[in-house]
């Protein structure tokens, strides 16, 4: 089958990408894309990914059971992997266990329960998140920071993806509000940025102007209607604008930046040298079993990192305190519920299950990135993907020495295959800052940072 | 300095505050604090941060015991942190309120029900772009959510509502589907390849009837004395036959046939139709005569639609259909009109018809303009900036009446009040409120509210045991979802009492769930209709299956969820979360440990720091325990008696009725809960007075909800700005 198509009408210069079959994962993706899509940028850029598990893992299972033999030194010169992690074991070259990890702002610090909600909002943000009825005070998160920084370079800052949808009301944690538990990825301290969570949606987002159009006449028709409607909105707020008081301003800039952003968007998606998408790449529908849905997200995922449609990715593969009864693993209870085992062994022997099915659809993502070439390398070379959760064990909401994998090189500055064993109590920001100092962002601080973590 | 009534050493706050119960005599979870502050400090560490963290919580001393103030709270904490170190956990902050902006963005039920009004099409919510949550009504911050990918959504969304709204005479876009090699579905799963008699096909849902243009492209492997023959087919029905004469993929031919196809799924294939295969001659490329359809596709409909009612109806209304620029104008007025919480000025209906001008044809301009006033911050963005105090305009009184009753967008009748600035006098006022109560529209109220109030949004994600309860259903759960709906609904409706949510001795059901209840529903018809309970240990709410399965474990009910639901939902009095490291209540131990579940609860009530709470909640959900982790009535022997703190003794679900029924915290906590669901913020003490206030001028001591409604609608918390000033941005 051929995977890379040139349009036929000479006019038209962009390249057509092209996968197997779109049912289910991308077995083709691998030289998708012609090799000099990229080589013809003098640095082939670094992407940063953030894939969160919620309510903590089973740590007996999560790190080796026996530390390996050897001085410190050595034993950490090599990697070995806990049993959840084994379906990970054809990946090593490219991970780093990493130990010693605390995210401090998801501990109480005076502010009584709520670790869930914490451990989701404090993640990327590394700031105590603020416990009141009806508000949220939070900070800005490392992805955020990032796309802040990479702003203008792609059509998308950044992407947000969840494998759950979050609530719009209700009580979600200890009074704690709902878009804590829902969100990673803030843009402001009190706006967290929107979530996708239907796959064809996002598809469509990315590839097809958002409405399914097939042929790149319907698009830039779209676009070219998109953009007058823009500027007829824009206007509209303006007006609004000039005669509202200050507090009650923010809504409608929101709603300012949005369509200026959305402008970016459109201008930055009529690049000639854009990368088109084959239709057989689209998901069916929005209604695939759990996992596969999870898959077919690190497909998108992969697909618009290798067409540079952005270069940052968050995805919350569940909502925090998750309740999610997996019967696809034969599992009944709810996850939240069995992570609270009491140290009951089968109880903690399902939350290990639940773990490995989640580290399979990481070795889904990794694959993916890994068989996609571009200069310097893999796409997987080129990328960092921090993949874990905010709690430790979920049985004692414990934020302490987190489970933390690193993969990738991001173009060389990585070097994985390795466990990396901090100091108790270093700071996940030090983690952050230091990926965040490495994209290029000029940050003297994230969240709670005391540094840069030191894993050279 | 310590206020009055305040103590100021450890001994003297154990003494007046703790030893009631943590005294010499039997304390409550083996923990004397008296002995414990006798020997001092330094001695038993571990139970000191216990008393620590229970203090910093301020779960202790439990409800109804009087609370000791902050700075109490404060300077025994400084006492334990001065013996026992950093280990001694800070106060907790408690919940804040947040001062709001005026102005809010519209929530996606919201904007789904402004949809439905404005063009009667019903847009599933998940079709609109999701927004995160700050609190138990979706009201209250709504606009938190609000971005470019956000925006992007809304636009899309947008513009499929209004293509779908206003059709075009001339398709504007004719879809095209195709499939070929191993996307075709064959009998022998060999793709497109036909080694034998067959059909390869491809099966499409067709979005409509319609003109549709159905191809098959084929080329043939020939052997044998024949030509190999091919069929277009539509569900297995030849529609066009060929006889193919060459050989190899160079002379593939191509069926097409243009014909009338009914909405649904079709399957259109090729058939092979005169197999031949000798496996035994000689002569290889005589052998076996196959088929290689090489690809399949749909092509449209392409059959122009006619306009849709709405269409028709707004160009009727505004003018002679001469499709002239004076009629759009009007069109696009009538339509910002509705949808835009101000009314447009002539400027602002001069900058819609610059914007839609290129458009091709007046239905396109028209399409253009609906979603671009679709896409306005004037439609999007609901409220009014004002001084504090002062009354709400007209048009904003208006939308956050059609947001409350109806949740939806202001009818005609209440735009005129609003443009004339009537509506807010008080006779006006009222007079709208109960003819809105009357109107269909009304069961937005119940719809968006009950949800949200009674928690069961959660039923979505909540997937009873399937071993356990293989007949709970997605339709099952839509049945059990509409129940509360329909009962308050009809309660508002029929003017009945509001205590009747929790005392009605009928319901609204379906059929399907009057099965599941073990009610006799022969004879009945599917649709929901009224049902009495009276044979029944059902009362109002607290036997709605949505609840009761809503407030389970996937397994097995749970009388704490229970009990906490009752405190939290209806009486406002939550329970605070466990503390931290309090050990959760483990029901799915061995049995063999032989003990009920109850009993297991009474040991757990045993805990520090658990029996505070579980002494509040565990009764009230112990008496609905006649009810199954479904919802279905449990038969023979069960334990549902319970006794509540303060010694009232509790026998099941009719037990619980009574209880709710003559609780003085349910009424005003259901008050409170709609006030804030009608105005969109969490309410501050200067509204709760408000509030008050105006239920105090209730005459009837048993109001209808209907007079709830209304009493909350011609207060000043919902018709003025409020009092305090927001002075913070959130």
């Amino acid at each position: 089958m051929t995977l890379f198509h040139s349009r036929t009408n000479p006019m038209d210069r962009r390249a057509l990408l092209r996968g197997g079959s779109a049912a289910l994962g991308l077995p083709l993706l691998e030289a998708m894309l012609p090799a000099r899509a990229l080589a013809q940028s003098a640095l082939t850029p670094k992407r940063l990914i953030y894939v969160y598990v919620p309510n903590g893992v089973n740590m007996e299972e999560w790190f080796p059971h026996r530390p390996p033999e050897g001085t410190t030194a050595a034993a950490n010169a090599t990697l070995s992997l806990g049993p959840s992690l084994l379906p990970l074991a054809s990946h090593k070259q490219h991970i780093s266990l990493l130990s010693g990890l605390t995210l401090d702002k998801a501990r109480p610090n005076g502010d009584g329960p709520g670790d869930h909600a914490r451990a989701s909002a404090a993640f990327l943000t590394c700031v105590q998140p603020l416990k009141a009825e009806g508000a949220v005070q939070l900070g800005i998160s490392a992805d955020q920071a990032a796309a802040a920084h990479l702003r203008g370079k792609t059509p998308f800052p950044s992407l947000t993806v969840g494998g759950e949808a979050p609530r719009s009301s209700g009580q979600c944690d200890s009074g704690y509000a709902c878009a804590y538990s829902s969100h990673l990825s803030w843009r402001s301290a009190t706006q967290p940025a929107a979530k996708e969570t239907d796959p064809v949606r996002l598809f469509d987002r990315l590839f097809r102007g958002g409405a399914n159009l097939t042929t790149i006449t319907e698009r830039r028709e779209h676009a070219h209607r998109r953009r007058s409607l823009l500027d007829y909105v824009r206007e509209d707020a303006s007006k609004l604008h000039g005669v509202l008081g200050s507090t009650d301003r923010q809504t409608l800039e929101r709603y300012l930046t949005a369509v200026r952003e959305l402008e970016l968007q459109l201008a930055a998606l009529e690049k000639e040298d854009l990368h088109e998408v084959a239709d057989e790449m689209r998901p069916k529908n929005a209604s695939y079993k759990r996992f596969d849905r999870l898959r077919i997200f690190n497909d998108l995922i992969t697909l618009a990192l290798a067409t540079d449609r952005t270069r940052v990715v968050t995805f919350l593969t569940a909502n925090e305190g998750s309740n999610h009864a997996y019967s696809e693993l034969g599992i009944n209870e709810g996850h939240h519920s069995l992570s609270h085992h009491g140290k009951d062994s089968a109880k903690m022997k399902s939350i290990a299950s639940i773990d490995r099915a989640n580290a399979r659809v990481l070795g889904h993502l990794l694959k993916g990135l890994a068989s996609h070439q571009e200069a310097g390398g893999s796409l997987l070379d080129n990328s960092a993907v921090v993949y874990g959760s905010g709690i430790a064990s979920g049985n004692a909401h414990k934020h302490h020495n987190l489970p933390i994998l690193l993969c990738g090189r991001m173009g060389g500055v990585l070097r994985p295959g390795r466990n990396i064993q901090s100091p108790p109590n270093t700071p996940l920001a030090n983690l952050h800052l230091h990926l965040l100092r490495c994209l290029g962002v000029n940050a003297e601080q994230h969240g709670d940072s005391t540094g840069v973590l030191d894993i050279v | 300095m310590a206020q009055e009534g305040q103590t100021t050493s450890l001994g003297e706050f154990i003494e007046q505050r703790c030893s009631k119960c943590h005294g010499v005599e039997d304390p409550e979870g083996d923990l004397n604090l008296v002995a414990l502050e006798n020997e001092g400090l330094g001695e038993n560490r571990d139970k000191w941060l216990l008393v620590a963290e229970e203090l910093s919580l301020q779960v202790m001393p439990p409800h109804p015991e009087p609370k000791p103030a902050r700075s109490e709270y404060l300077a025994m904490l400084a006492i334990l942190k001065d013996s026992l170190g950093d280990e001694v956990p800070e106060l907790s902050t408690p919940v804040t309120h947040a001062p709001f902006s005026a102005l809010r963005r519209r929530t996606v039920r919201e904007i789904a029900g402004a949809i439905l009004a404005l063009t009667d099409i019903e847009t599933p919510v998940d079709a609109l772009p999701m927004e995160a949550g700050l609190h138990v009504y979706d009201v209250v911050g709504a606009g938190m959510t609000l971005d470019a990918a956000w925006l992007d959504r809304w636009l899309s969304l947008a513009d499929s509502v209004s293509r779908e709204a206003i059709r075009l005479p001339e398709p504007d876009r004719i879809p095209h589907v195709q499939a070929s090699g191993r996307k075709l579905s064959s009998p022998r799963k060999s793709g497109g390849r036909l080694s034998t008699q067959g059909t390869a096909h491809l099966t499409h849902e067709f979005p409509r009837d319609g003109d549709y243009t159905l191809r098959g492209k084929a080329w043939a492997q020939q052997a044998g004395t024949r030509h190999a023959w091919v069929a277009l087919t539509l569900d297995g029905k030849r529609i066009e036959e060929l006889q193919i004469t060459g050989e190899g993929p160079d002379s593939a031919i191509t069926m097409t046939v243009h014909m009338r196809v009914t909405k649904g799924p079709h399957q259109v294939g090729v058939a092979f139709l005169n197999d031949y295969f000798q496996p035994k001659e000689e002569d290889l490329r005589e052998r076996d005569r196959n088929v290689i359809v090489e690809q399949v596709s749909i092509d449209g409909p392409s059959d122009p639609q006619p306009p849709t009612s709405f269409q028709t109806e707004l160009l009727l209304q505004a003018g002679e259909g001469d499709e002239s620029q004076a009629q759009l104008g009007t069109a696009m007025t009538i339509l910002a009109d509705r949808a835009w919480q101000e009314a447009p000025r002539a400027a602002d209906i001069q900058r819609l018809l610059e914007l839609v001008q290129e458009e091709p044809s007046p239905q396109a301009r028209l399409r253009l303009g609906l979603a671009a006033v679709l896409a306005s911050p004037r439609f999007l963005l609901v409220g009014e900036v004002g001084e504090p105090g002062t009354p709400l305009s007209g048009p904003a009184l208006a939308t956050r009446l059609a947001l409350f009753l109806w949740g939806s967008l202001p009818d005609e009748q209440l735009l005129q009040y609003a443009r004339n600035d009537t509506l807010q006098e008080t006779d006006v006022l009222e007079r709208e409120v109960e003819r809105m109560l009357q109107d269909p529209r009304a069961r937005g109220l119940a719809a968006g509210f009950v949800p949200q109030w009674l928690q069961i949004v959660r039923l979505k994600n909540h997937e009873p045991s399937k071993e356990l309860f293989p007949e709970y259903d997605a339709q099952l759960r839509e049945a059990m979802l509409a129940e509360p709906v329909e009962l308050f609904h009809s309660i508002l409706q029929e003017g009945l009492p509001a205590r009747d949510l929790v005392r009605a001795d009928w319901t609204m059901i379906n059929q399907q769930l009057a099965g599941h209840y073990g009610l006799p529903a022969t004879g009945r018809s599917k649709e929901t209709e009224r049902y009495s309970l009276t044979e029944t240990v059902r009362r109002g709410i607290l036997g709605h299956g949505a609840i009761l399965t809503a407030s389970s474990d996937p397994g097995r009910t749970s009388p704490v969820l229970r009990g906490k639901w009752v405190l939290e939902a209806l009486l406002g009095d939550a329970p605070p979360p466990p503390a931290p490291d309090t050990s959760p209540l483990d029901l799915s131990a061995p049995a063999d440990r032989g003990l009920s579940m109850r009993e297991r609860l009474k040991l757990h009530r045993t805990e520090p720091g658990c029996a505070s709470c579980h002494v509040a909640m565990d009764p009230l959900g112990f008496a609905l325990e006649r009810f199954d982790a479904v919802g279905r009535t449990r038969v023979g022997k069960v334990d549902e008696q319970g006794t509540l703190p303060d010694g009232t003794q509790l026998d099941g679900p009719l037990g619980l009725s009574k209880m709710l029924t003559s609780d003085a915290r349910f009424l005003p906590h259901l008050t409170r809960s709609l006030a804030t669901y009608a105005v969109g913020r969490p309410l501050n003490s200067e509204d709760l007075d408000t509030l008050e206030r105006a239920m105090k001028k209730v005459p009837e001591p048993d109001p209808p909800l209907r007079t709830l409604v209304r009493t909350i609608v011609l207060s000043d918390l919902f018709r003025r700005q409020p009092r305090d000033t927001p002075n913070q941005d959130q």
